[in-house]
Parts: structure tokens; C-alpha cells; sequence
């Protein structure tokens, strides 16, 4: 019997918009990287055994990253990867004994332990099976909660704490997701921005606005409102650029579109998205 | 057809226009596919998600996760989903005899869509490198929005495409196929009036760069030679359609890599 062969005939493509990124490897998974022996495999790579030959693939769709001789696939959407130290916004998700988990946007829920908050009275004591009862006093499902990552566990688990007055509940804001990468590791997080609005930027990606630092919401005016959202949709703005996102850029966002006289429904459509955000990507070119 | 980038696979040696070899379709081959449309990342609040279109045969599929999940093995578990929608037009009555009722059909799967969902989640768990999302879940929900035959090897396909637009690491895409058995002769990509009048089918899920099958679904019956023929034909289709996938996936690519400034 006689075996077809198959082949794939294409319409002719309408234009070449894709040219310019012939240059960038791109790859999918099950592609063969090219390699020489002494390549050290990284994320994202597989070395597969066919027969006598050894090759190494793609597990991943993305680009293909050396650095000398590490050889690594970055997908192209990332999941947030925690590290020690970061600031991050998690919304709780479920209480379990002695903790609490918080959904942080990473590949696994995060842990604060009842032993890494501060207990009201600031005081340095044992946790007592009455706070254990307590807990959902503190903190309860779908609660947004700032907070730091303490430690890395061996299951992959991380644990955070909130043992500052900076961090604990957030309330009377906005909250803003974007991607993880756009937001840079910095000395500071915690941001009054020059519009008067404070903003927690998440290593995470989650972003919390809010008219004033306190924890404590309260009266407000429409005005304040207003520029709360025109710094929500700047962050947007900045989110569909893929522009890194810091409070220069923001503002620059938000100055520009009040420059332009951009109506605050407006800024999320694609064409003035790009146009306000035409200052904070040259920004980020010159940096 | 009436959608975007449309792309055509054909045996390669276009076989000659014969009233014999005419199919109900109007193709002209036995081993003529038909044309397939692909779409990856449309839905925002899945981790990756698929469009897979072949003729009549439409198909969504979305992943969500991975997400932590208490289980008892250490690696992932790939739990899958396959829905015919009520207007797909198949399934109806086997549909309406288990939902008991003949007037409103059940909501509930019936015995046929447990035992897919479950046949995908072999062949994903196959394909997924289980073992770099310890302790987690991956969800897969597939739902076949118009049944116009080759319908399951639509939805491995959609699968595979939602489970690379989600960034999960695989060994190899992998890719289905179906080949029936009518009149003797052995068609690939039947069709629904095709697929009712065959003998025998065979569905086959193929991983075209390592060169494995990952799942095989045999129903009726068919001779030894042309099951043979079948799987053989049915491989070299699916990995012409993982070329399809992965052209979709680069210029999904290309497109995310232009929005960062990163192509110019």
C-alpha cells in the first residue's frame, strides 16, 4: 500500500508584518535547539535521547536565551517568581491551621504563617490557641494583604510575613493586576506618587491604589476618585505597552494624558494607549 | 472559507479529480484534509487557551493552572474536561437517554465525555513534563461547539495549542488525527456523514519531533492491513498539523514580541 505524503499549502500572506522579528529565535516546544557539547542547560530545555544522539529541546514556546555557554527557553508569559525580600500583594484565598494562604499569582499559593504577623498592641508573645480562633479577625477570605516574602521553602512553598507596620491589610482602593515582569525589584515599593495618590507596586505583578497611606479607609471626593482611576488606567496603559512600571512612568502616563486632554474612559483605547505612553517608553529607552 | 490565515494540507501528489475519489465534502482524496483555522490566547482569564476549526468541526479549549492542589503524587495531575454543546449537533440522543428526561437535555457529562476527558489527560499527562509542577493541578476544558466529525482528535489538538499558550512545559506538541474505514477505503479526516457510514475509526494523537504515539482510540472494525495504513496515514497527518500549531504559536510570538518593543 502506498504511503501519501502530506504538505501544507498556504494562501499567499496578506503582508510581511512579521518580518522584522525574523532575527529573534523563537521556539515551540519538541524544537531542536541548536547547540554545541558543552552547552549548560537551563529552564525550559530537555535533553532527549534519540538512538546514539543526544539533542536538546524546547519545553516551552518563547525565546531562545544564551549567556555563554546556559542555554534557556523564557516562555512568553511568566507566572511570578517569588524571591526573599520581595514586596508583594496577595488576596487570601483559604485558612488553615495556623495560616493563612494567599493567592500571590505565582504557581503556587503563598503561606503567612500566624507566627510572621503583628499582633494588635505590638507586643512580642507566644500565639495562644485563642488567637489561632481569632484569626479570621485579622485577615479573612478575599482580603488583600501587603506583605514580604520571608523565606523559600523546600517544597517551593513561600512564606511571607507582615512584621512591619508598613505591610498588613489593604482597604479603600483600587486594585490593579498587571505582568509580573514590568514590575522591578526596588528599595522602595511604597510610593506616594506626585498627584498625591499612594501606590504599593507589587514585585508580583498586583498593584494597590489608594487615596491615603492609612489603612483605614474613610470620606472621600469625587475628585479623589477621579485621579485614582486616571492612575489605575495609566497602569493599565503601562501594562498593554509593556512599559516597566515605577512611579516616573506612571506619572508620565498621567501627565500626558491630561496634557492631551485624554477623558478617563478614553485611555484604554489601543490608539491613545500608545500615544500617552509615548514619553514613558522613550523614558525607559533612555534609562 | 470565510476565516483568516487558512491553511490547506493535502497529500502531496494531488491525486487525480475522479468521481471515485470525490468526497461528500468535495474533496478530491481520501487522504485530503480539510481546512484547518487555528487561534491561540483569546480568552483572558484562562493560562492559555485555544480555537481549533477544521471544516465543520469547531472547538474551544481552555487551560487554567497550574494551581497547588493537595493530591497524593508528588507530580502534576492533568485533570481534562470534554464537552459536546447541546447544538453541536451529535450526541443528542445518547445525551437525553442518560439525562432520563427527552424534552431538556442533562447537564451533566455523559459516560462518553468522562471517558475522553479522561483519554486526554492520559495523552497530556504523557506530553507534560509532570514532574516540574510538583504537588499542583493543571485544569483542561475542551468544548466542541459544532460536531462535523473528527471531533476528539479536534479537541486533543486545541489542547495541545492551549497547553503551549500556557507556558507549560512539554516534551513535544502533540497532535490527533482521525482515519476511518469506508467503503473499503481508508479516509482521513472523515467528516460527520463520513464518520457515520465507517466501518471502523481510529483516532491517533502523535508527537511529531520525538516520534511517539501518545494515544490511540480504535472503534468498529477494520482489517489489520488497513488499521496499519490507518495509524501510518493518521501519524503523518498530525504531524503536518503540529507544523500548523506551531506556526500559530510563533506568530502568537511575534505578536506578543512586537507589543514590547522588541522586534524593531
Amino acid at each position: 500500500m502506498s504511503t501519501p505524503t502530506f504538505s501544507i499549502v498556504r494562501p499567499p500572506p496578506p503582508s510581511t508584518a512579521s518580518a522584522p522579528l525574523s532575527h529573534i529565535p523563537i521556539t515551540i516546544p519538541g524544537s531542536t535547539i541548536p547547540t554545541e557539547d558543552l552547552s549548560v542547560r537551563a529552564r525550559g530545555t530537555l535533553l532527549s535521547t534519540t538512538g546514539s544522539t543526544r539533542v536538546l529541546t524546547a519545553t516551552v514556546a518563547g525565546v531562545i536565551t544564551r549567556v555563554n555557554k546556559l542555554v534557556m527557553v523564557r516562555p512568553l508569559r511568566a507566572k511570578y517568581i517569588p524571591e526573599t525580600g520581595d514586596v508583594v500583594i496577595g488576596r487570601v484565598t483559604d485558612l488553615a491551621g495556623r495560616r493563612w494562604r494567599l493567592d500571590v499569582n505565582a504557581a503556587r499559593h503563598a503561606i503567612l504563617l500566624l507566627s510572621a504577623v503583628n499582633l494588635p498592641g505590638g507586643i512580642q508573645r507566644r500565639r495562644t490557641y485563642q488567637d489561632e480562633l481569632n484569626m479570621r479577625a485579622f485577615f479573612t477570605e478575599g482580603d488583600l494583604v501587603s506583605a514580604e516574602v520571608q523565606e523559600q521553602w523546600d517544597d517551593g512553598c513561600v512564606a511571607l510575613h507582615t512584621r512591619s507596620l508598613r505591610y498588613g491589610k489593604l482597604s479603600g482602593g483600587t486594585f490593579v493586576p498587571v505582568q509580573p515582569e514590568l514590575v522591578k525589584r526596588a528599595k522602595k515599593h511604597f510610593h506616594r506618587l506626585d498627584c498625591g495618590v499612594h501606590a504599593i507596586l507589587g514585585n508580583n505583578g498586583y498593584i494597590f491604589l489608594a487615596e491615603r497611606a492609612e489603612k483605614e479607609g474613610g470620606a472621600t471626593t469625587p475628585e479623589m476618585r477621579k485621579m485614582v482611576a486616571r492612575v489605575r488606567n495609566a497602569v493599565l496603559a503601562l501594562d498593554t505597552e509593556f512599559i516597566a512600571i515605577g512611579p516616573d512612568t506612571i506619572m508620565s502616563v498621567y501627565d500626558a494624558s491630561i496634557e492631551e486632554g485624554v477623558e478617563l474612559r478614553d485611555m484604554t483605547r489601543p490608539d491613545i494607549t500608545a500615544k500617552i505612553c509615548e514619553g514613558a517608553r522613550s523614558m525607559r529607552a533612555a534609562a | 472559507m470565510r476565516y483568516g490565515p487558512l491553511c490547506r494540507v493535502t497529500a502531496a501528489p494531488k491525486p487525480k479529480t475522479s468521481e471515485a475519489h470525490k468526497r461528500s465534502d468535495g474533496r478530491t482524496g481520501w487522504e485530503e484534509l480539510r481546512p484547518v483555522f487555528l487561534k491561540a490566547s483569546f480568552l483572558s482569564s484562562a493560562a492559555g487557551s485555544a480555537y481549533f476549526e477544521a471544516g465543520g468541526t469547531k472547538v474551544f479549549c481552555a487551560v487554567h493552572g497550574p494551581r497547588a492542589w493537595a493530591s497524593s503524587s508528588i507530580d502534576a495531575v492533568v485533570h481534562c474536561e470534554v464537552r459536546w454543546a447541546h447544538f453541536s449537533g451529535r450526541r443528542e440522543e445518547t445525551r437525553t437517554a442518560a439525562g432520563g428526561e427527552r424534552s431538556r437535555p442533562s447537564e451533566s457529562a455523559t459516560d462518553e465525555e468522562r471517558e475522553l476527558g479522561a483519554s486526554l489527560a492520559r495523552t497530556l499527562g504523557t506530553v507534560t513534563r509532570v514532574e516540574m509542577y510538583p504537588k499542583s493541578r493543571i485544569e483542561v476544558s475542551a468544548l466542541v461547539l459544532e460536531d462535523d466529525g473528527s471531533s476528539f482528535a479536534a479537541v486533543v489538538t486545541a489542547a495541545a495549542l492551549a497547553m503551549a499558550d500556557a507556558g507549560i512545559e512539554m516534551a513535544d506538541l502533540t497532535a490527533a488525527m482521525t482515519a476511518a474505514v469506508v467503503d473499503g477505503n481508508v479516509v482521513v479526516d472523515p467528516n460527520a456523514e463520513e464518520e457515520r457510514r465507517a466501518s471502523g475509526t481510529v483516532m491517533v494523537a502523535y508527537m511529531g519531533n520525538v516520534g511517539k504515539v501518545t494515544d490511540l482510540v480504535q472503534t468498529g472494525e477494520m482489517e489489520i492491513g488497513q488499521l496499519a495504513h490507518a495509524i501510518q496515514t493518521g501519524c503523518q497527518a498530525a504531524t503536518q498539523v503540529r507544523g500548523l500549531i506551531k506556526a500559530c504559536l510563533e506568530k502568537q510570538a511575534g505578536k506578543v514580541l512586537k507589543k514590547r518593543g522588541r522586534g524593531a
